[in-house]
């Protein structure tokens, strides 16, 4: 599974870019491509200041899925993802 | 008239036209207009939302536990003893310095001046390199503590998140283009008097730098922004100092943090004539007359009005309107004749 996250704004502003590929599971890919194609279940808070933007493009099997979420919708598996990418850089 | 998701008798871009011809009852009714509705909708959302009791901004301090979650565990509340953590006792401290700010020099009762608490969350989620406000409470990550130390050891950093409360209550400037610049100045402002008045600097001993004790000497740069210089406090820092310069990219909600260098730049070209505390009084009032869809045009018109008043009140410098209108011209910015 291909990636490529970007994260902006926030009180730096400055913005961050992972790219690479990941092996896992069938079951946890499914379950990613799952939340990548539903519509967010958490309603964005508009009183939201200086949130982080993500946005995650995820490639598997050549299918593209992609999704912007900030910090008051964002859900914990994409948090989870987003922790091993950039543990992965580090 | 009435739509899908609001109903008003007067529709809101005549209530916006008439605050832009100074009508506060008309301002107050279009930024009141607007909160209901969106505490209508927290509560549909079950959210929780604040008490509208009067209170004296009572503050609690949560530590999240580098989880990604608020409120996870209560570590101090108002008139708790100091406890065996240095960034809880730290973010106590100095949002009390924020708060007693506020009610002593602009009588402000908390952040909505109904003495609202103050809440701060500390280590949210791993190696988070931010703060928030989320329209109720703050949050700070622990930083990287590579290029970034705690956000919580900025004092101006937790001045900067407790200002977009203020400004959410008093003007609800939204977060776009240059009603959001606006937005991000105010709280640049605010976060830089409240360094400055915590470290008992006076505008010619201040560094007039934004987050430059948050960052470790890793950073490729000295701090996040600079209201002397925007544009050079990092390697990428690319806040315009004149409106030649001006972002018109998409990014960053069309530029909040970015466009903010403009009337920064005025703002301090301002202070070191008339001073932190005259600026402070003409800027806080100049707010309160201010709406939610305000431009930069629409803040100049406000504030020399405003700074004009003030003057001749014997509150603040009798030049004042003159000297910021020199040093908004300074960045591109000049009233309409």
């Amino acid at each position: 599974m291909k990636y490529n996250l970007n994260i902006s704004g926030g009180f730096v502003g400055i913005s961050q870019n992972f790219e690479g590929e990941f092996l896992m599971s069938e079951q946890k890919e499914q379950a990613l491509k799952n939340i990548l194609n539903q519509d967010n279940l958490v309603k964005s808070n508009e009183n939201l200041k200086d949130s982080f933007l993500y946005s995650l493009k995820l490639e598997v099997d050549g299918e593209s899925y992609s999704k912007s979420y900030n910090d008051s919708n964002i859900p914990i598996e994409i948090i989870e993802l987003m922790d091993e990418i950039r543990k992965k850089k580090s | 008239m009435c739509t899908k998701t609001q109903c008003a008798i007067i529709p809101p871009h005549i209530l916006e036209e008439l605050a832009k011809r100074g009508s506060l009852s008309c301002k107050k009714t279009l930024n009141d207009t607007h909160r209901v509705l969106q505490q209508r909708n927290s509560i549909l959302n079950n959210l929780l939302i604040q008490d509208d009791k009067i209170g004296v901004g009572d503050r609690y301090v949560y530590d999240s536990l580098n989880q990604y979650n608020q409120r996870v565990k209560l570590l101090r509340k108002e008139a708790d003893d100091a406890i065996d953590d240095v960034t809880a006792n730290d973010v106590y401290e100095k949002s009390g310095f924020v708060r007693d700010y506020f009610k002593d020099a602009l009588d402000l009762n908390s952040i909505n001046d109904k003495g609202m608490d103050i809440i701060s969350n500390i280590r949210y989620g791993s190696d988070y390199n931010n703060a928030f406000w989320d329209g109720d409470e703050m949050t700070y990550g622990e930083g990287d503590q590579v290029q970034f130390k705690d956000f919580t050891s900025a004092i101006d950093v937790i001045a900067h998140e407790l200002m977009h409360g203020v400004t959410q209550f008093l003007a609800n400037l939204e977060y776009q283009s240059q009603p959001g610049a606006l937005n991000e100045h105010f709280s640049d402002v605010f976060g830089t008097i409240m360094k400055q008045k915590f470290y008992k600097q006076s505008c010619e001993t201040a560094n007039w730098l934004i987050g430059d004790e948050l960052v470790t000497e890793k950073f490729p740069g000295t701090a996040i922004r600079s209201m002397k210089e925007p544009g050079t406090a990092n390697d990428f820092d690319i806040q315009p100092a004149h409106m030649d310069d001006y972002f018109t990219g998409s990014a960053d909600n069309q530029g909040v943090h970015i466009n903010s260098g403009i009337p920064n730049k005025a703002f301090y070209l301002t202070a070191v004539e008339i001073g932190i505390d005259d600026c402070a009084l003409i800027w806080f009032e100049t707010l309160k007359v201010l709406w939610r869809t305000a431009n930069f045009n629409d803040f100049l018109d406000s504030i020399l009005p405003m700074a004009k008043k003030l003057s001749d009140e014997g509150k603040v410098n009798l030049q004042s309107a003159e000297i910021i209108a020199n040093s908004f011209a300074q960045v591109g910015l000049e009233q309409a004749v």
